[in-house]
Order: structure tokens, then C-alpha cells, then sequence
């Protein structure tokens, strides 16, 4: 049990719990030495302060209303000149909550808003994702959309196609009415149209190896073996540097794609991007202008068997002008269907590490520093958004605001 | 008083004039004991002040004369802290012209008191001379009720050994 002597001041005082004062008191009360003690210490006390505190109080309250203090009146002035207790803050104390709220609706407003529009782009990213990228299914983007739209909305023969391009689809007649009839069959039509379009495919791939050097000889072993070849290589150790290599295949287009599959397998892909120019168009006016030289040339040929003196001769520097135009469109015509028949795919080689790191580590940083970086972005974004809401709707909270500081602005009576 | 007692029932409502009307005299005898009777006055101005600019933050969980002693308490801190001198930490008993035999003499009893430490002169004048609960001290001295309890007991056991009174251990 606690010593009583060190609780008789606060006994004294009347500032122990029930309990305890009993036990002090059945103490004091067998104990003449703390009996003393205690009185003692009650004398003491009344010495220090000799008359009740209360009394005292009450007689300085009564003089301190009664008798004019020119510090306490000069301190009364000063505080009724200062601004009101806490400025603007207090007056928006108890609106606090009002305006946490405001805030809290302005953020999940913005949240929303924001939210909606971020998967508003993811969905059309998606749908951007199907039918934007160079290819689909190995197909210019182009070319599908222009598939669909053959698919839904056919054009009448002769009303908006040329001859030349009905004369493409000649070809095609029998798998058309299909299309037309099925339009959801499109893509899988998409090979076949690739088939019968022109295009000049182009590439570019970068692919990290374990040995740039080695990778330049796979590289050249996947263009041979597709039928192509490898226009230029080049090897380079950079001091200091990882080793990179570079170069340039020429494969036929119909083995463009397998050639792409077995440069992406040779490790792992850093970039790859591909072109694909259509130029059917071009090829088949081409053919329609040679095809057309090849009828006058034949008809000409014609008359001249039977043409004689100056006609003749007329006919004779005719043909000869038809032939060099021509000669002209066939070249320009094997020139293009030489370009869509090889495709060029630029390859560049790096070196991995050789000391490598642990993937998951080695990515760590640079995740945590993306996705951080991403963050304070989207946090950046929100705040002003938000702050750009609380603006907007100033007509709103402002006025409500000015009419909560004017009243709260004049002290009361 | 009843105004501020109706003021008490919603803290938020208190007026500053209507403590400065209550509180005033309070205060500047607590300053004139711990910064003398030059600073008190200057203390007091600027213990309402400070009040004032607060008041909205007094949420009633102590009285307001607590709450103004602890902000005075501060304020007598940082003013001796300026000036570059002790607290002064006067213990002087009221003189109300009686001699009673039974009571200690009071220039003996200020000579004892005096000669206690700071800590425990503190407490002394807080709760003997200042009228303040132990737990209204403890709310002014920011510090928790058993300490001040424990040194209003050891204070008063160095008093009576400075009068010259044997204690028992």
C-alpha cells in the first residue's frame, strides 16, 4: 500500500478519489503523528492564504468592476479594434463541414469526370487498337477499313470505282457477293483483299540478343531462307558501349510475316514499327495505260499494212511515239511490282548485359519511377480539375460565402 | 458572471471582453508574479490578445481562467526568455492585517518559500495563492496531475523543513 504521508497534502487539499481518502482517513485517524501532521500542514496552508479564496475573488471581482483600470479599458479598446477572433478562418469555422463537403463532391465530380473520360480513351484506344496499328492480322489498317466499308456500303460498278479498279475485282466477283451478304466475315476476307492489293511493305525492328554479332548471322540466315537476301550489315562496339548490329533484309512480300515472327523470336523486341504504302491504285492505271498504248499500237499496226505514202508515214512516227510511251509505263509498272514484291525490313541488334540482372530487379526502379512519375501526373491532373470545378461553380459557393463573412463580420451588440 | 455562464454553454459564443471584465485581474497578478509588476501589464495585453486570436480553438475543455493562465503561463516563459532573466516567481502572502498566533509569520513563511526551488515554489503559488484544482495546474504547467500532485508534496515538505519543522521520513 502507497505511504500515507505522501497522499496527506493532497487529503488536505481534498483532491483524493473517494477510496483513497477513506483509507488516508481511517490512517490519520489511528496515527496521532499524522494527526499532527495534518494540522500541521492545514495551519501552513492558511498561512500562505489566510483568507478563503472565494471571498477574495469575489472582493477583486467587485473592485475590478468598480474601479476604473486605465490598462484593462485601454486592452478593451484594443481587442474591440482588432479583426474579428480568428479572421476569416472562425467565420468559416462553422461551415467547415459544408465546405469539406463541396470539396469532397468537386473531387468525386472530377473523379467521375475524369474516370469516364480516361475509359472513354481506353475504349477507343481499344477499338484503336484493332484497327490502328500498320497491320491487322497482317493487313494496312487502311485496307480493312476500306474492307468494311466494301462490305456495308458497296458501290454500284462503274459509279464510283474505275475501270481498271472493276477489272481488279474481276478476279474477286465470286468472293464479293459473300462479303456483301456477311459483312462480320470481313476479316477473315482481310487476307485474301491483302492478296489482291499492292502494297510496299517496310519495317523496322530492334531486338536485344545475347551476341549482336551471332544475331547478324541468324538475321542473314532468316532473309536467305525466306527467298531474300540482306542488303547491307554492319557490326559496332562502341567503347564503353554494348554491341550493336544492324541491317537490312530484302524478302519477298509473301514471306514478309514469317520473316517479321522469326527476327521477334530472336530475343527480346525493344521496338518495332511497320509501313505499308498501297499502291494499287498507281499499279493498275499502270497496267490500264499500257494495256490501252497496247490496243492503239495493235490498231495502228493495223492500218499500216494497209496505209500508203504520207499516211503511212504518219502512222509509222505514231507507233513509234506509242512505243516509248510504252516502254516508259512498262518500266514504271515492273519498277512498282518489283517494290510490292520484295519488302524491306531494317533490323537493328543490341547486346544484352552480359552481367545481367535480375529482371524483376532490374525493372524495379525504372517501374517505380514510371508509375510515380505517372501518379503525381494524375494527382497534378486531378487537383487542377478540381481547383478548376471550385472556379467554375464560384457563382455558386462565392456569393453564398460573402453573404456568411458579412454577417459574421460585424460584432454583435 | 451569468452572461459568461450562458457564454460557458456554447464555448464557441464566449466574448473576449467579457473574459477580459472576469479575468483581467487574475491574470495581471499571475504575470506581476512571474515577470514583475514592469512587464505584468504588458504580459496581460498581450495574454488577451493572444486569446482573442485563439478563441475560436477554446473548446470548453477546461475553464477559460485555466485556459488564459496557460496562455499567460507561455507568454511569462517567452518574456523571461527574452529579457534574458529568471522567472521571478514572487511568493508573496497577502497581508490582511491580522496576527493570528496560530498562523506561521508571513515574512518568515515568504523567506521559506522563497528558498524552495522554481518547480515546486510553482505549484505552491499555483494552487495556495492562485486557488487552481490539480488539475487546472496541470492543464497550465502542461503536465500530467500525479506529477503535480507528487510536487505540491515534496513542496510542502521542503516548506516545513525551511521553517524548521522536523518531518518524519
Amino acid at each position: 500500500m502507497k505511504d500515507v504521508r505522501e497522499d496527506l497534502t493532497a487529503y488536505v487539499d481534498g483532491e483524493l478519489s473517494d477510496a483513497r481518502r477513506r483509507e488516508v482517513e481511517q490512517a490519520v485517524g489511528l496515527d496521532p503523528t499524522l494527526q499532527t501532521e495534518v494540522t500541521m500542514l492545514r495551519r501552513l496552508k492558511k498561512s500562505i492564504n489566510p483568507e478563503p479564496l472565494p471571498d477574495l475573488l469575489l472582493r477583486e471581482a467587485s473592485m475590478a468592476y468598480d474601479a476604473p483600470n486605465p490598462a484593462k479599458e485601454e486592452l478593451l479598446r484594443k481587442l474591440q479594434a482588432a479583426p474579428k477572433p480568428g479572421g476569416f478562418r472562425a467565420v468559416l469555422r462553422p461551415y467547415r463541414w459544408v465546405a469539406a463537403g463541396a470539396v469532397g463532391v468537386a473531387m468525386v465530380a472530377t473523379f467521375v469526370q475524369m474516370g469516364g473520360r480516361s475509359l472513354g480513351e481506353s475504349s477507343a484506344g481499344s477499338k484503336e487498337v484493332t484497327s490502328s496499328p500498320a497491320f491487322v492480322g497482317g493487313v494496312p489498317s487502311t485496307m480493312a477499313e476500306e474492307a468494311k466499308m466494301e462490305t456495308a456500303a458497296p458501290a454500284a460498278p462503274g459509279e464510283s470505282e474505275t475501270d481498271a479498279e472493276q477489272n481488279l475485282w474481276k478476279g474477286a466477283d465470286q468472293a464479293r457477293p459473300a462479303k456483301r451478304s456477311a459483312p462480320s466475315s470481313a476479316a477473315a476476307d482481310i487476307p485474301t483483299l491483302r492478296n489482291e492489293r499492292e502494297v510496299i511493305q517496310s519495317a523496322n525492328i530492334g531486338v536485344a540478343v545475347p551476341d549482336a554479332y551471332k544475331g547478324l548471322n541468324q538475321v542473314e540466315a532468316i532473309a536467305l531462307s525466306k527467298g531474300g537476301y540482306l542488303e547491307n550489315k554492319s557490326f559496332n562496339r562502341a567503347d564503353g558501349g554494348m554491341p550493336t548490329a544492324s541491317a537490312i533484309l530484302k524478302v519477298p512480300s509473301a514471306k514478309y510475316d514469317a520473316a517479321m515472327q522469326n527476327l521477334r523470336d530472336l530475343g527480346e523486341v525493344r521496338e518495332e514499327s511497320q509501313q505499308a504504302d498501297d499502291v494499287t491504285k498507281a499499279a493498275v492505271a499502270y497496267r490500264a495505260e499500257i494495256d490501252q498504248l497496247k490496243r492503239k499500237i495493235n490498231a495502228l499496226d493495223a492500218r499500216l499494212r494497209t496505209a500508203r505514202g504520207s499516211e503511212a508515214r504518219e502512222i509509222r512516227w505514231r507507233l513509234t511515239e506509242l512505243q516509248g510511251q510504252l516502254t516508259s509505263q512498262q518500266v514504271v509498272s515492273k519498277r512498282l511490282a518489283a517494290e510490292t514484291a520484295i519488302s524491306t525490313i531494317a533490323v537493328t541488334l543490341y547486346e544484352k548485359d552480359k552481367i545481367k540482372l535480375d529482371p524483376a530487379n532490374a525493372n524495379w526502379s525504372e517501374n517505380v519511377w514510371n508509375q510515380a512519375t505517372n501518379n503525381f501526373g494524375v494527382v497534378g491532373r486531378m487537383l487542377g480539375a478540381v481547383a478548376v470545378n471550385i472556379l467554375v461553380f464560384s457563382p455558386i459557393w462565392l456569393p453564398f460565402l460573402i453573404v456568411v463573412w458579412l454577417r459574421n463580420r460585424t460584432p454583435k451588440a | 458572471m451569468k452572461v459568461l455562464a450562458a457564454r460557458m454553454a456554447k464555448p464557441q459564443k464566449l466574448e473576449i471582453t467579457d473574459l477580459v471584465h472576469e479575468f483581467y485581474e487574475d491574470v495581471v497578478a499571475f504575470c506581476r508574479r512571474r515577470v514583475g509588476e514592469d512587464q505584468a501589464a504588458d504580459v496581460t495585453q498581450e495574454t488577451f490578445l493572444v486569446a482573442q486570436r485563439s478563441l475560436g480553438k477554446f473548446r470548453g475543455q477546461s475553464s477559460p481562467r485555466t485556459w488564459l493562465l496557460g496562455i499567460a503561463h507561455n507568454l511569462c516563459r517567452e518574456t523571461c526568455r527574452k529579457l534574458g532573466k529568471d522567472r521571478i516567481l514572487a511568493a508573496e502572502i497577502p497581508d490582511v492585517g491580522k496576527t493570528d498566533p496560530d498562523l506561521v509569520d508571513r515574512i518568515v513563511l515568504e523567506e521559506a518559500m522563497g528558498r524552495l526551488s522554481e518547480d515546486h515554489r510553482e505549484v505552491v503559488i499555483l494552487h495556495e495563492l492562485e486557488g487552481l484544482t490539480y488539475e487546472e495546474i496541470a492543464a497550465v504547467l502542461n503536465a500530467p496531475v500525479g506529477t503535480i500532485k507528487s510536487r505540491l508534496h515534496h513542496a510542502f515538505v521542503h516548506l516545513r523543513r525551511n521553517l524548521g519543522v522536523s518531518v518524519p521520513a
